[in-house]
């Protein structure tokens, strides 16, 4: 049935980069839902406008990558408060993109690089354009990068107050917190609704300040392809082949893992196989990178340890073809993994630290394992349970539901617009 | 013949009955010429011509002779010869009195005597004697009794002349230190006593520095003297102008007191000093001198340095000489308000004459209700704070004439810059003013409000943020409904929620001697404020404070005589107070102050404190009556509309 032209909505999606240059996961689930959008009957038409850095700073230009699609050389300067560097910009050549896209909805997915003015540029371009903000990790609420980690070491954060994120910025007084949180707050307040894609992360933002009503869970979509058959075994061969997949650093907990194995005596280590396939181990402090290199040596010799290496996105079916369980030992709260929905599509179980979103979209013993954080004697025994445990993997694997997919991850947003818009005109 | 004038007897009858035992005992020369005929001068005997005195020890006729007798003020000048032994007595009505005497040269007398010795002939006696009262000059023999007494007559004489002359003026000396000093007549005599040439016995002292203002004619000099009573000491300029040290700041110096106590004793108990006086000049010497009988001694003496045109500057040469913070205040009052307050208002004469710059950013109101003046200083990122919640008022931006006053020479053109992005994404029309220099608190209030065209006026901190919309109107109704009222505040909360501002009183602080201004309830949950409703209060901070223009006009605006700033606003509400109208607090209204402590920027805390008590000695100087009125608890009032 296709819907009238004036009811259909114009979307046009912002995020803090494009996929074609940068493969974080929160610009490819924005530019997904762009193209999902695109594909929507209740969609007139859409665009995406992502920030770009073209080699020469931070230009203010923007520019059309391909049709529907632009690029916007900005830059942050004040990281505090998310304040843009080009400031002119914000006032000509963005309020002139709205202006002749006319769009009904903005979905910002990022403001990072982007700076939260343009949000204000919106409405004062056209007050009736509704904002809806996607939000990925807890830039807003911790200043610590997002993460909710207290600074100088990995303890975990579980709330803000501007006292005790003086003690984490010792230079900075709770006034510059105060005026941190008056900034987000004031430019929160434009945004209409709230996406959050785990429960832990709205539990989070509420606490924070944004109103419950203004706030909804919707999973990242992801691709239509089937799940994949389970790895060939032989007969009596157990489902002990174990993959991590993902960047290195500090957060990811992979240290954990290796060090886990290397606590299992030698006929443990006979029973299972774990692949890593990472990448920029490089850019880590040096100390992990030693850390990581003295620990996997003995465990690649020995036959326990693969170092499969980096992987292009569209290699990952395959690489988890070959694999039973997939491993998620981060040490940080961790929002919504791509890593778990990508597992979950190929059907494939996983191991994860028992916080924030990990827990949250994996339970425990029935899509899963959970093990407690950062402890390599708890992942030892895991493993190995979930290794040698009889029809464990087979019974994860069958309570596993398919994600997802992009058009109805877009079907489910635009259906929320259309309650908050319908609950905006009641009011 | 002994002449003997008894106590008692009229010097006019003595004279009589000289002349009717006929004649003089002793017959002038033709070389005393000078001496009248008796009978014309109506003289005592002693000033007309030598009596003659037996002296029964010595068993000869000593003569005396009395040539000049001179009263000037309350001093008295005696000069005169005698052949006897100098061993007098004064009286004044028949009272002994102290006085001094110096033997003298009398080579005219010496020949016509036919002496061989000049010296310890003449003699020179000064005395004080306040009674216009009869005078004689008496001799005691060697057992202190008197024996015979002279009634002398003194001339009116009430320049001092004379005491360069003649019969005085080896005496000068003497006479300096007898004379009551630091009269006009004490002054003029001074110039001309010489040196002493030795060290003085009498006085001690020391200059251990000083410095001067050409701008204000000022000098300050810190150092010590001790004295023995009856010494004069005094400071001299370079041109000769001289100073008492009657105004100076002393205290007790436990240093000096252990070089001169044994010598002084008691006397050097208050021997440090600290003193201003208008004289001197950079450059320029600074003596302190003494005088005694051996004449003029510069017990020291100093070269005057600069002391800085900046007012913050001098303040802090001037509070870096060592004074207990106990003591601070009392020293204030007489050294330091005197320079700084010149120092400061002088600064701020050039204000009327700097360019005064100002922008206009969107649509400026015809006839704004309000004017709401932001001064910026140091920091400016919190104007973005600010334009985010007066954007969001509708009736602000209907009403309010916004100006932002930079006060900051280091954010002058980095301001002005923001305020041109800011306006475009916030779109609150507002206009800055940039008056040159930093002129302060008050003297950006002040510029803000000579640029303002609202009837009533907001001062508002840049860290003062509205915590809702509509916050203007309360205020101003309470203006409206209140003519009693000449300001009012809202309250002000701190980031945390807890109260920052509910009004303010002023408290004692003994061990400092001043009065300060203070927040009762800081801290406390908003819920615990005593005041929930409009309220009568001693004063309000100057963070946000609203007035009718009239009544800021008429009242001459914010003072700007205080040091950096401080006071400045509990000394507008008492200048309103001292109209008769009051302060009210209206507690309905809340806007957050995040209260950054400007004195940040300055650094030493002990300075920072030394501000405080200048600035509190000259607050309570100005209003001491009305602060030390005690605070009786205020019914809150009635709303306009309400019954009382």
């Amino acid at each position: 049935m296709t819907m009238a032209t004036s009811e259909q909505e114009r979307i046009l999606v912002t995020a803090h980069g494009h996929p074609d240059f940068s493969l974080g996961g929160g610009e490819i689930a924005a530019y997904n839902l762009y193209k999902a959008y695109r594909d929507h009957a209740g969609v007139a038409d859409a665009w995406y406008l992502g920030r770009a850095d073209r080699g020469r700073g931070a230009s203010g230009v923007i520019s059309l990558r391909r049709e529907n699609e632009y690029l916007w050389e900005q830059a942050i300067h004040d990281w505090d408060r998310m304040k843009a560097v080009h400031q002119e910009s914000l006032t000509t050549w963005f309020a002139d993109l709205i202006r002749a896209l006319k769009p009904t909805i903005v979905h910002s997915h990022h403001y990072a690089h982007l700076g939260l003015e343009h949000l204000r540029v919106i409405k004062n371009v056209d007050p009736n354009i509704r904002i809806y903000m996607t939000l990925h990790e807890y830039m807003a609420i911790c200043q610590n990068n997002g993460q909710m980690v207290k600074t100088g070491g990995f303890r975990l954060c579980s709330r803000e107050s501007f006292d005790e994120c003086r003690q984490c910025f010792p230079h900075k007084t709770a006034e510059d917190f105060w005026l941190r949180k008056h900034y987000f707050q004031s430019h929160f307040r434009l945004v209409d609704a709230f996406v959050a894609p785990s429960e832990f992360l709205r539990q989070r933002y509420i606490q924070w300040g944004i109103d419950p009503e203004k706030i909804i869970v919707i999973e990242n979509g992801q691709s239509n392809e089937p799940a994949l058959p389970p790895r060939p075994a032989e007969d009596g061969e157990m489902r002990n082949r174990f993959a991590y997949f993902g960047q290195i650093t500090q957060f990811k907990g992979l240290d954990v893992v290796l060090e886990a194995l290397t606590l299992m005596s030698k006929s443990e280590r006979k029973k299972l196989v774990v692949e890593v396939h990472g990448a920029n181990l490089e850019w880590q402090p040096p100390e992990y990178q030693e850390k990581i290199e003295r620990l996997r040596k003995p465990l690649i010799e020995q036959g326990v340890l693969r170092w499969v290496g980096p992987y292009q996105p569209h290699e990952l079916r395959a690489r988890m073809a070959n694999v039973d369980w997939v491993l998620i030992p981060s040490i940080w709260w961790e929002n919504s993994p791509m890593v778990i929905q990508e597992a979950f599509v190929c059907g494939r179980p996983l191991l994860c630290s028992d916080i924030g979103g990990m827990a949250e979209k994996i339970q425990d013993d029935i899509t899963g394992l959970h093990v407690n954080t950062g402890n390599p004697t708890a992942w030892a025994a895991k493993l190995l349970k979930a290794a040698t445990e009889p029809e464990l993997w087979e019974k994860c694997a069958n309570n596993i539901r398919r994600p997802l997919n992009y058009a109805e991850c877009a079907d489910v947003h635009m259906q929320f617009f259309n309650t908050m818009t319908h609950a905006m005109k009641a009011a | 013949m002994t002449q003997t004038a008894e106590a008692g007897n009229d010097p006019i009858e003595n004279f009589m009955s000289t002349e009717s035992s006929g004649g003089a005992a002793f017959d002038l020369p033709e070389e005393y010429g000078d001496s009248p005929p008796v009978a014309d001068t109506g003289y005592p005997p002693v000033q007309t011509k030598p009596v003659n005195i037996f002296d029964e020890e010595s068993g000869t006729v000593i003569k005396l002779k009395v040539d000049a007798a001179i009263r000037s003020g309350n001093l008295v000048l005696i000069a005169g010869w005698t052949t006897g032994r100098q061993d007098f007595a004064l009286r004044a009505n028949k009272r002994q009195i102290p006085f001094r005497t110096r033997s003298t040269r009398r080579d005219d007398v010496a020949k016509n005597l036919g002496l061989n010795e000049a010296d310890g002939i003449g003699f020179v006696i000064a005395a004080r004697c306040d009674e216009a009262s009869a005078l004689e000059l008496c001799f005691k023999n060697s057992e202190g009794e008197v024996v015979s007494t002279h009634a002398v007559l003194c001339r009116e004489e009430p320049e001092t002349e004379f005491a360069a002359t003649g019969l005085f003026e080896s005496a000068i000396g003497m006479i300096a230190v007898t004379m009551r000093p630091f009269t006009e007549a004490w002054r003029n005599l001074i110039k001309t006593v010489p040196a002493a040439g030795r060290a003085c016995p009498t006085a001690k002292a020391f200059i251990e520095a000083g410095v001067a203002s050409d701008i204000t004619g000022d000098t300050v000099l810190v150092g010590w003297e001790a004295h023995m009573p009856g010494t004069p000491v005094w400071l001299e300029d370079q041109s000769g102008r001289v100073f008492t040290l009657k105004n100076a700041y002393r205290r007790f110096r436990q240093d000096v007191n252990d070089v001169v106590d044994k010598e002084f004793g008691h006397a050097n108990r208050d021997a440090g000093f600290i003193i201003r006086i208008k004289g001197g000049g950079t450059g320029q010497r600074l003596y302190l001198k003494a005088a005694s009988e051996f004449g003029i001694h510069v017990l020291a003496e100093v070269v005057l340095t600069a002391l800085p045109a900046a007012p913050v500057a001098a303040a802090q040469w001037l509070f870096g000489i060592g004074t207990a913070m106990s003591e601070a205040a009392r020293r204030v009052s007489l050294v330091d308000r005197k320079v700084l307050e010149r120092l400061i208002s002088y600064r701020q004469e050039m204000w009327a004459e700097l360019p005064v710059k100002r922008k206009f950013l969107g649509q400026a109101l015809a006839k704004p209700k309000v004017s709401v003046i932001v001064p910026l200083y140091g920091r400016t990122d919190f104007v973005e704070h600010q334009l985010i919640e007066f954007a969001e008022d509708p009736w602000f931006l209907e009403n309010a004439e916004l100006i932002y006053v930079v006060d900051d020479p280091q954010i002058a053109e980095r301001f002005l810059n923001e305020a041109e992005a800011l306006y475009r994404i916030y779109k609150v029309p507002m206009s800055w003013v940039w008056g040159s220099v930093n002129r302060g608190f008050s003297g950006a209030n002040n510029l803000g409000a000579s640029q303002a065209c609202g009837e009533h006026l907001v001062f508002l901190n840049s860290d003062a943020f509205p915590q809702s919309k509509g916050w203007v109107q309360p205020l101003l109704h309470v203006l409206d409904t209140h003519p009693d009222i000449g300001a009012v505040g809202p309250r002000l909360l701190f980031a945390d929620g807890s109260l920052q501002h509910a009004g303010m009183q002023f408290l004692r602080r003994e061990e400092l001697g001043i009065w300060v201004n203070h927040h009762p309830n800081m801290g406390l949950d908003p819920a615990l404020d005593p005041h929930q409703e409009l309220a009568i209060l001693p004063s309000i901070t100057g963070a946000c404070l609203v007035m009718r223009r009239k009544d800021f006009e008429r009242i001459g605006g914010w003072d700007t005589g205080y040091l950096i700033g401080d006071f400045e606003d509990s000394d507008l509400c008492l200048k309103l107070r001292s109209e008769g109208m009051k302060v009210a607090y209206l507690p309905t209204v809340q806007l957050t102050h995040l209260e950054r402590q400007s004195f940040k920027l300055l650094g030493e805390n002990e300075f920072r404190t030394r501000v405080v008590i200048y600035n509190a000695v000259r607050h309570q100087e100005r209003w001491k009556k009305i602060i030390e009125l005690p605070v009786t608890p205020q019914p809150t009032l009635p709303q306009a509309g309400e019954q009382a």
